[in-house]
């Protein structure tokens, strides 16, 4: 604190009489109306007693004498000095201290002139007080006990705290921008405060009626007083310290500006703004300001508040987490159902429902060309086989029954087996092709029928051209069988002078009675043929 | 000051918890493929629980500290009083 150095105020040779508007340069006496005179005390006792100095005199009496003297000589002063040290007595009564540069004067507010006063004392405060000095004996002490007060101006400590306060903020202290933010969960919470002061209790309540669970730990400090500052600083510093504190609430309850007073101190300010955690300042009631509060990142209105703001930290954090969880929750069945839904409008959509209908009519038309590929097959098929047959009836009317047998069979197998593997391959790619669109689903429909029916048209066409060279090198092999057939036929009995004979429509005669007289008979020789008429006929010869 | 162990747990809480709310925000957004929704699901299910877990964890208990640590701070303070 500042200290203005200016001369003592020239208490002793007080002059009765001075002029009232001096008053405000120092102490000031209004000379009392007896003849006593104010000054220097004993030494200038005017008591009977002064020239004989020897005799002892009790202490009591001593006391009264200066007693009777001051109070007749001071019954009435006014003064102006700046408060200090004030104390609420149980009673009511205010016990404070003027002082100024030079002096104190301590001075009591009965409860019953409380209210006539224009201000309550209040540390700091500069004011002019006027009352009555008294004697009080048992300790010989005098004060002043007072009738008015009124404000002057704002103290020496007043301004003194405005100066710090300016300094602390030109430095930063105070800005919005080195708040930091309260944490999102509190596992522990530091509190820095008396270890028996109701605030404790207040603050553990709090925390426990709110349900939170965090661990609590007390950084013990005294809170009021001469040399508090130091310790307060020290027990935020030792919280800070720690790895495991996630908050610091620094706490004190309701009292007088003076008992507030270290949380005004640079020394806290310094230890507020060094914390690791954040710091909640809970000082005082909601009207009382200290600097603590605009050094800590949070102010609270009481320490209750401080451990409130914790107990919310606690819920929200518990309230998020349970929030976000049950949104999640609905946000993937919401979403579940947005696909289940989806896949539905796919399915039974018009543009799929014309797509499968056209890949019916796809389908239909590929079978039918399978179909038609495979009649198409059957009937080359059967007119080679009636090829065959005529063929093969032609030879059998001159081959011996059991080779034309053996032949048969074995054109029929050839041709049998043809057309099973024909009709096999086309099972298979038809059933290849379907099973490969089916298994496409029905993404991409139009495309995919169209790959299909270029696949089924390729498919054919492959098809049919692996066919044809196995028909052809079937034919060949039929051409050659006809040769050798041919070869081994009995027409080339023929050639050694046998005759065979037929109808003109080539039936072969075995039997005399195959003609009658009279019908046109073939007779084949090994070289031409002769067209004869039955003249008659032998039913018997040989 | 050092990152101690207990101040990452109480960062990855907030960061699992914020991580579960965009999670939430992005799958209620609704643009998603199926895969990127499940997958965001499973992973905002993990976050929650740890958050959940980490709240469970918190236990309540009174300490008060020693006077003696705090005299040797006591000291400390004003052999060197911060300026």
């Amino acid at each position: 604190m500042t200290t203005r150095r200016s001369p003592p105020p020239p208490k002793r040779p007080s002059a009765p009489g001075r002029p009232l508007q001096e008053r405000l340069q120092s102490t000031l006496f209004e000379p009392p109306a007896a003849s006593a005179r104010p000054g220097e005390g004993p030494a200038q006792t005017p008591a009977p007693r002064a020239d004989n100095p020897r005799t002892p005199i009790s202490v009591t009496e001593l006391t009264g004498r200066l007693g009777r003297h001051i109070e007749a000589g001071f019954s009435s002063v006014c003064v102006m000095g700046e408060v200090s040290k004030v104390t609420l007595a149980a009673n009511g009564h205010t016990y404070f201290t003027l002082k100024d540069a030079g002096s104190t004067l301590d001075a009591i507010l009965w409860a019953s002139n409380k209210d006539a006063v224009a201000v309550q004392p209040k540390l700091g405060l500069r004011v002019v007080a006027t009352g009555a000095i008294r004697v009080f004996a048992p300790q010989g002490r005098y004060s002043l006990h007072v009738d008015t007060l009124d404000l002057v101006g704002v103290g020496d400590l007043q301004r003194a705290l405005d100066a710090l306060k300016a300094r602390l903020s030109a430095e930063g202290l105070f800005a919005e921008a080195r708040k930091r933010p309260l944490p999102t969960i509190v596992r522990t919470v530091g509190v820095v405060t008396s270890p028996t002061g109701a605030v404790r209790q207040d603050i553990e309540q709090t925390l426990s009626r709110g349900g939170a669970r965090v661990r609590v730990i007390i950084s013990p400090t005294r809170v009021q007083g001469e040399g508090a500052a130091p310790e307060i600083a020290a027990a935020i510093a030792l919280l800070s310290d720690r790895d495991d504190v996630d908050i610091i609430i620094v706490a004190r309850g309701g009292g007088s500006i003076e008992d507030l007073w270290p949380f005004n101190e640079e020394i806290v300010a310094r230890a507020i703004a060094a914390s690791g955690p954040p710091v909640i300042s809970a000082v005082g009631h909601e009207t009382d300001f200290t600097v603590s509060d605009f050094v800590a990142d949070v102010r609270a209105a009481t320490p209750s508040v401080a451990a409130g703001m914790v107990v919310d930290i606690q819920r929200n954090a518990a309230l998020r987490t349970e929030n976000a969880s049950a949104s999640l929750l609905r946000a993937i069945e919401t979403s579940r159902d947005r696909w289940r839904r989806r896949l539905d409008a796919v399915s039974t959509h018009r543009v799929m429902e014309r797509e499968r209908t056209k890949l019916e009519r796809l389908r239909g038309r590929v079978a039918a060309a399978f179909s038609r590929a495979r009649t198409a097959a059957d009937r080359r098929q059967a007119s080679r086989l009636s090829t065959f047959r005529d063929l093969a009836t032609r030879c059998e009317a001159q081959a011996p029954k059991e080779i034309f047998g053996r032949a048969h069979a074995r054109v029929d197998r050839a041709l049998l087996s043809m057309r099973s593997l024909v009709a096999s391959q086309m099972d298979r790619r038809r059933a290849r092709a379907v099973r490969s669109f089916e298994s496409r689903g029905l993404r991409d429909a139009g495309a995919r029928v169209a790959f299909v029916a270029r696949r089924f048209s390729e498919g054919l066409g492959l098809l049919l051209r692996s066919v044809r060279p196995a028909v052809e090198g079937r034919r060949k092999n039929l051409g050659e069988a006809a040769a050798r057939l041919d070869a081994l036929s009995p027409l080339a009995v023929l050639s050694r002078g046998y005759a065979l004979a037929t109808t003109p429509e080539g039936r072969i005669l075995l039997s005399a009675t195959d003609v009658s007289p009279g019908d046109a008979v073939l007779v084949r020789l090994s070289k031409g043929r002769l067209r004869t008429t039955v003249t008659g006929r032998d039913e018997e010869v040989s | 000051m050092s990152v101690a162990p207990e101040q990452e747990a109480k960062e990855s809480f907030e960061t699992a918890l914020s991580r579960l709310e965009q999670i939430v925000v992005a799958l209620e957004k609704g643009d998603l493929s199926l895969e990127e929704s499940l997958k965001l699901y499973e992973e905002g299910i993990s976050r929650a629980r740890s958050c959940q877990e980490r709240l469970e964890q918190a236990e309540s208990k009174i300490e008060v500290l020693s006077q003696d640590a705090r005299r040797v701070l006591d000291r400390a303070a004003k052999v060197e009083p911060p300026r």
